[in-house]
């Protein structure tokens, strides 16, 4: 749609000005303007920008993206996010090539950043099903354990990426802790969780190595074309962690989009994915870590579902959304952590 | 008295009118919308019809699981189902987070069927046949 037609109307001039002065262009003309689908954390633009002059010169398609009238404390703030995308960038990892950050809240009320446009299909539910997406699925699956193995070079300390804090004990400690803070939040008690999570803290496995994990790459945060991947997305959780949490997250049974005999996020077997992190790595996939942090996975999405649950103050279809994310998915991952931490497992200390 | 069909059945004819009529009619980007717009439909008519049936049903595991003498049929609660619900599943949830729970088999077997009892109102199907 024509800029004057959407939400960002108002914020045409500024963002204009802002746009010529970080291209290094004369002027900077956006023609046109239109919402993609995405969380309901953020909001993602896409503009269509026309440039005179600089390295940007001519028709450029970029993406913005800012916090969601819904957004929560949970995720980074989009300076943060931008800081670890441009660290994601630097490591060669695939991803949307982050531009310029705009903290200047004068421009669209809002902090922003701009990354470069890339084409693909995200949406999980679709990208299993249809199987012409992607290209070979065994090679999309080690193709993404490389890409987390480059992501993984990334350690403490980084100048750059300050404002990430360090786990106080282990990864999976600090992990528990953030859970129990959430559900103590929430003010509803969730015996059923609080299961998992004490079984979790009885098992911890012993403290390992420290990474930056994306924390939520799964099936549904990756774009596809026909030939493979074309970027990896939503870089707002990322934080210093257990490189094996990313694995567990990437496997765990309710990311797999209804395709459970496919264990690496439904779209192929583990073998390919964890062949591609230990090729790229050298670090090896530790079997009983990633299971762990499966069972913690189901813990930690069902705590967040129970967040986004509350989050309906907006109104209209995200809240919806939102709502429903709340009362469908809780349940089901309760259960599946119990089964996973039946009264037989507790042998042993 | 109300009259028949009642606010579930209602609900219910609306929700198949939604998803078996008028959804076929509906551009594609509302598609999605008006299947969640179904879903919540199916989920209300699920708890209208469940009335507090299961909710009193957890309250009795847990009251037995402190030896609370359950209210005598017939009796006035002093207590409301929601509140008492919210104190003895704090007081559970207090006791498993400080290990005072760990491996206890009548917890585990009170937690799992309450988990299956909220599945059973929101998605019915996730379910497993013959494990109803």
């Amino acid at each position: 749609m024509s800029v004057a037609e959407s939400r960002l109307a108002a914020a045409k001039p500024a963002l204009d000005v802002f746009f010529a002065r970080s291209a290094g262009a004369e002027t900077a003309d956006t023609v046109e303007a239109r919402p993609l689908s995405g969380g309901a954390i953020q909001e993602n633009w896409l503009l269509v920008v026309d440039f005179v002059g600089g390295a940007w010169d001519g028709r450029q398609e970029l993406v913005l993206r800012t916090d969601a009238p819904t957004a929560v404390g949970a995720s980074l703030p989009r300076a943060h996010e931008f800081a670890v995308q441009r660290a994601a960038w630097q490591a060669g990892v695939t991803v949307a090539e982050p531009l310029w950050l705009c903290d200047d809240t004068a421009v669209l009320g809002q902090i922003f950043y701009v990354m470069r446009r890339v084409m693909g299909e995200a949406q999980g539910r679709r990208l299993v099903a249809d199987t012409r997406l992607g290209g070979d699925r065994s090679a999309l699956a080690e193709r993404l354990g490389r890409e987390l193995a480059r992501l993984h070079t990334i350690t403490p300390p980084r100048p750059d990426l300050s404002f990430l804090t360090l786990p106080e004990s282990d990864a999976a400690r600090s992990m528990i802790t953030t859970c129990r803070a959430y559900l103590d939040a929430l003010g509803v008690p969730r015996p059923g969780l609080e299961w998992g999570l004490r079984w979790c803290e009885r098992y911890a496995p012993p403290p390992g190595e420290v990474v930056l994990a994306h924390q939520d790459f799964r099936t549904g945060n990756y774009m596809v074309d026909d030939n493979g991947l074309t970027a990896i997305l939503d870089w707002e959780f990322c934080a210093w962690g257990d490189p094996m949490s990313d694995l567990g997250w990437f496997c765990a049974k309710c990311w797999r989009f209804g395709r459970d005999d496919l264990e690496a996020g439904g779209i192929a077997a583990r073998d390919p994915f964890y062949r591609g992190y230990e090729a790229e790595s050298g670090r090896r996939v530790d079997p009983d870590r990633v299971a762990y942090w499966e069972l913690l996975a189901h813990i930690r999405w069902a705590v967040i579902a129970l967040q986004q649950g509350r989050r309906t103050a907006a109104g209209g279809e995200a809240s919806l959304e939102l709502g429903l994310t709340g009362r469908l998915f809780p349940p089901e991952l309760e259960l599946a952590v119990l089964d996973a931490t039946a009264p037989p497992n507790w042998a042993g200390t | 008295m109300r009259d028949k069909p009642n606010g579930a059945a209602l609900l219910d004819l609306a929700r198949r009118v939604l998803r078996d009529e008028l959804l076929a009619e509906l551009p594609e980007d509302a598609r999605y919308r008006a299947r969640m717009v179904a879903n919540a439909m199916a989920i209300t008519a699920r708890e209208i019809s469940d009335g507090s049936r299961t909710q009193e049903a957890e309250r009795r595991a847990l009251a037995a699981l402190y030896d609370e003498a359950p209210t005598p049929a017939g009796q006035p609660e002093t207590e409301q189902l929601d509140d008492a619900l919210a104190r003895l599943n704090w007081w559970l949830a207090a006791e498993i987070r400080g290990g005072r729970r760990d491996g206890d088999a009548r917890v585990h077997a009170l937690l799992r069927e309450s988990a299956r009892d909220r599945l059973r109102l929101v998605n019915p199907k996730a379910l497993q046949d013959g494990d109803q």
